[in-house]
């Protein structure tokens, strides 16, 4: 990822007197920063506070995908029981 | 948050809504048990989780569900007991089978300040319950607003 000013980011921010909900939350979260340039500004990503997002997600994914793996597991034992109920009522409904 | 689970959605609901189901997954890293599950599954009513480690730290979460459809939808708040983020988060969780597959489909809307002065007021502020909900109510306004902006409307 390119992180210079030159990024897609501040091509679509540029010459805004006006600025975007998007780009002043950007601002406020500390993901880019600001140069102005007469009525022009130039937003440039940093690093940093994404690589920290990079970390906190992967340590996310994997306590939900453990949560999700014991889900799968507990649904298959629901299913069999499920079979099994059945299968016991026909036999039933058989004899 | 997307997941696909191989089970009809009526029981990944009830894994979600039952107590005794929650109990066995929900559970976090590893080491962590949930000795406590209370779930009042009526919109208003109240929901909460405790978990605890084998060294009897605990944390505890919960809130209040705003929409059920059964097997299909779920929206209820959220807040930890000691929240590391300002206000209530708003949890939406859908259900879609298709060929005995669901996929699950789970949005959290939290709390966003607008400008840098809003950020360190969240971030220093009290955590009042009522402060919590005009936060919320006042988040849902500015993102309508967001909304409007964008001519979304």
């Amino acid at each position: 990822m390119d992180h210079g000013p030159s990024a897609t980011w501040s091509s679509g921010c540029v010459s805004r007197q006006r600025k975007s909900p998007t780009s002043a939350r950007a601002q406020c979260a500390g993901l880019v920063d600001v140069r102005v340039d007469a009525q022009r500004r130039i937003y440039a990503l940093r690093p940093a506070p994404l690589q920290e997002l990079e970390v906190w997600l992967e340590k996310y994914r994997r306590l939900w995908e453990g949560n999700f793996q014991r889900l799968d597991a507990l649904l298959d034992e629901l299913k069999t029981e499920e079979l099994k109920t059945k299968e016991k009522k026909r036999a039933r409904a058989k004899r | 948050m997307t997941r696909v689970f191989d089970a009809p959605r009526r029981m990944v609901f009830d894994a979600f809504t039952k107590p005794e189901l929650v109990k066995q997954w929900l559970l976090g890293p590893p080491g962590w048990t949930m000795p406590v599950c209370e779930i009042d599954l009526r919109v208003g009513g109240a929901y909460r989780y405790v978990w605890r480690n084998a060294k009897g730290k605990e944390m505890g979460m919960g809130g209040i569900y705003r929409e059920i459809v059964p097997h299909e939808r779920l929206v209820c708040t959220e807040l930890f007991d000691q929240a590391w983020y300002p206000g209530e988060a708003l949890v939406t969780t859908t259900l879609v089978e298709q060929g005995g597959r669901t996929t699950l489909t789970s949005t959290m809307l939290y709390v966003s300040p607008r400008d840098p002065r809003q950020c360190s007021q969240v971030r220093h502020g009290a955590r009042g319950r009522g402060e919590l909900r005009t936060g919320l109510k006042s988040c849902w306004c500015r993102s309508n607003n967001a909304r409007s902006d964008r001519g979304d409307d």
